[in-house]
């Protein structure tokens, strides 16, 4: 797994990048950020995964290339177009930081989380 | 437990207390995260939030305070301005052979992590990982 973490902002909202091959839940998912689904502390990463599938889109119904490449990077386009040759599912959203805690938390933190599973690029934050 | 206090309503502060042996990495297998993962990049930084810059109310007292007040709870009243019943809190945590720690909220500038520390639900966990 490859995480990576960079700076944080004051943003009110942060658009995210999901992109998976074979649907998966939220068992699932705990396991691939880390958390054990028994942990006291599950709420939280179940939180986000409620919020990112929640408000998920295609991409290709809000981006073209231009805008992909303008709002994350030539890096993210390139992985994008790969994704969706190989026939991945890639989905865009975005989470805000005017709701509670937890969504704000994730919304003005800035990550990527990256495994065999999915890859989730919520880095692009907005002022 | 973190008890959140404020001087003046202005300065958000903490006092933390923990067993003596407490660590990072018992912290980390307490929330149960796995090694290497996401999970646990996120509760590490909580757990450097809440340790950062604290200060050793014990070890403070003894070391510089002893001479002035009479004792610990005449220190936290007068000098750190603790309320009452916060004071018997901490003293009570102290016969237990706790440490006391006092800290102040965005110490490390992880401004997120610490509103995501001092958030109702987070803290409620938090308070019953540290018993």
């Amino acid at each position: 797994m490859k995480i990576k973490t960079d700076f944080i902002t004051n943003s009110s909202s942060t658009s995210f990048i999901l992109i998976y091959g074979t649907e998966f839940g939220l068992d699932e998912f705990l396991e691939l950020v880390g958390m054990k689904k028994e942990s006291d502390f599950s709420f939280l990463f179940a939180r986000i995964y409620q919020e990112l599938w929640e408000k998920k889109e295609p991409i290709r119904d809000t981006y073209d290339d231009d805008t992909i490449k303008e709002r994350f990077s030539k890096e993210v386009l390139s992985r994008i177009l790969e994704a969706e040759k190989k026939g991945k599912k890639v989905f865009a959203g975005t989470l805000s930081s005017e709701n509670d805690e937890i969504e704000s938390f994730f919304c003005t933190d800035s990550f990527i989380i990256e495994n065999d599973t999915f890859y989730l690029n919520a880095i692009n934050c907005i002022w | 437990m973190i008890y959140p206090y404020s001087i003046g309503g202005s300065t958000e502060r903490y006092f933390l207390t923990i067993g003596k042996h407490f660590n990072r990495r018992k912290f980390l297998k307490k929330v149960k995260v796995k090694k290497g993962s996401h999970a646990e990049e996120v509760f590490g930084r909580i757990y450097d939030e809440l340790m950062s810059e604290t200060i050793d109310i014990q070890r403070e007292y003894r070391k510089y305070y002893a001479e002035e007040y009479g004792d610990i709870r005449e220190f936290l009243y007068q000098k750190l301005n603790v309320r009452q019943s916060l004071i018997d809190n901490l003293i009570e945590e102290t016969n237990r052979g706790r440490r006391v720690l006092s800290g102040r909220n965005y110490s490390s500038k992880d401004y997120v992590i610490s509103q995501l520390i001092f958030s109702e639900t987070m803290l409620e966990k938090l308070n019953k990982l540290l018993l």
